[in-house]
């Protein structure tokens, strides 16, 4: 064995510094490096996660996002529709209203004129009576003949009767 | 021209009872730079990677998959601080082999006459070898003469010349050191799940085979140990050869390219040693922490799984 250069304390001393080595190797070198590929595993494991997620999420919001898109359009026309309907039955009644109003307007008118004639024709059959009742007087006045007073009167009131 | 081949590491001065060696001095070197640079790293780590920390990340990253594919996520992440230390420091400390300097920087030393007179003893096995590898069965170190040069031998022995650097793991004390802890954390594994009654049990399951079973976990120790020690060792001495081949070529291009395949295959066996001793420490401990009932399924499971594990064991094998 010697011829190998086995030697006890040789053998010792390189035992126990392999195994320190070993400790410390592990300690400050290749322990820290072996977390740090854990941790980028885990991070890239995490973002590939949340990359996926993300993804999902975006889906999601495209379609909802789409949806409301298609209900507000569908509210739009509805709106739309709605208000149409509701012009039309403006229109229809402001027309109906206007020409009912219109009706009532020349109905008035006709009644005032009415009024008015009847009324016009009051006055004049007054004013002829106060006419005759002046020319009677006179008249009288002139020609104080019984026979022709009477005579006028008659006419008169002849008159006044038309 | 010579060349220094030496099987045990060379003591460059002593620390009380310890022999501090060569290959110690380049350990302590290889973890301090470990765990100053990882650690730097680690301490500045940003959740967005730069560069260096990116090359660790991807080491590390590797290193996980690996241990959580065959051990699972439990046992996986029990074992990784391990696996992990014993890849890291085993290919980075086979690297040193490449480095310049290392194993080509020298030290001058008076020799030891008590040593080599013991050496002298020993019948020499390398006899009629080319190179006069002479000295591989011997207690001593010697510099083997490449060329028939006789100063150079006789220099040798007046005059030790010692690598400064020598890769860790061309030293059997520090493969054992990793084997045996190994061996004890699969032991651990394998009592902590299933207790000393079931461990046992599970070992002697047939009970005949009991004895199979013992020898076959404590070779392990030796299989591990000499595997790594013998790929590293071999590569040395290979580049060691090719370096001395080229040298004395004296052909001026050469010595540029030659070498540079050989210093590649060596970046490859050291990388392949490195996976092949932290993928068997991480099966062993699998097996021993599995279940009784699938032990066998885990064990087909772990080698389809990963076939990267019998492969490179193959290539490393073929190669050196």
């Amino acid at each position: 064995m010697g011829a190998l250069g086995l030697d006890l304390w040789g053998f010792i001393v390189q035992l126990i510094a392999f195994m320190i080595f070993v400790f410390l190797f592990w300690k400050f070198a290749l322990g820290p490096i072996t977390s740090v590929l854990d941790k980028r595993t885990e991070s890239v494991k995490e973002s590939l996660a949340a990359a996926e997620r993300m993804k999902a999420e975006l889906a999601a919001t495209a379609t909802r996002n789409e949806e409301i898109l298609n209900e507000a359009r569908r509210e739009a026309q509805q709106i739309v529709a709605q208000a149409k309907v509701a012009s039309d039955a403006t229109i229809a009644r402001a027309q109906e209203a206007a020409a009912a109003q219109a009706g009532e307007y020349q109905a008035r008118a006709e009644a005032t004129i009415r009024q008015e004639v009847e009324q016009a024709r009051l006055q004049l059959r007054q004013e002829v009576a106060d006419l005759s009742v002046s020319a009677a007087e006179k008249i009288v006045r002139k020609n104080l003949d019984p026979a022709a007073q009477a005579a006028l009167i008659a006419e008169a009131l002849a008159q006044a009767s038309n | 021209m010579k060349i220094h081949i030496s099987v045990k590491p060379e003591v460059l001065f002593q620390l009380g009872p310890v022999a501090v060696t060569n290959s110690m001095f380049t350990m302590f070197i290889v973890m301090g730079l470990l765990l100053l640079v990882f650690g730097l790293i680690a301490k500045n780590a940003k959740p967005v990677p730069g560069k260096a920390q990116g090359i660790f990340e991807l080491i590390a990253e590797f290193l996980l998959d690996l241990v959580e594919g065959t051990g699972g996520k439990k046992i996986g992440r029990q074992v990784f601080p391990l696996v992990g230390a014993i890849f890291i420091f085993i290919a980075f400390a086979n690297y040193t082999g490449i480095l310049p300097g290392v194993g080509t920087i020298y030290i001058k030393k008076a020799p030891e006459a008590g040593v080599v007179h013991e050496g002298e003893a020993v019948p020499a096995e390398g006899e009629g070898a080319a190179l006069e590898l002479a000295s591989l069965g011997q207690d001593t170190i010697v510099t083997a003469p490449i060329t028939a040069g006789g100063e150079a031998a006789a220099e040798g022995h007046e005059e030790e010349h010692l690598p400064l650097f020598r890769p860790p793991n061309a030293d059997i004390n520090m493969t054992l050191a990793m084997a045996v802890l190994t061996f004890t954390l699969v032991q651990v594994a394998g009592i902590k799940a299933h207790g000393v009654g079931g461990r046992l049990k599970h070992m002697a399951d047939p009970v005949f085979l009991f004895p199979i079973e013992v020898i076959g976990e404590f070779s392990r120790i030796i299989s591990l140990s000499a595997r790594l020690f013998g790929n590293v060792f071999a590569g040395e001495v290979l580049l060691g050869v090719i370096y001395a081949m080229v040298g004395a070529l004296k052909i001026a291009v050469l010595p540029l390219f030659l070498p540079v395949v050989f210093i590649g295959l060596e970046l490859l066996f050291g990388t392949i040693q490195a996976l092949v001793f932290a993928l068997l420490t991480l099966i062993y401990i699998t097996l021993a922490s599995a279940s009784h009932s699938d032990h066998g399924h885990e064990e087909a499971h772990d080698v389809a799984h990963h076939p990267k594990a019998p492969g490179a064991h193959a290539s490393a094998g073929a190669g050196d």
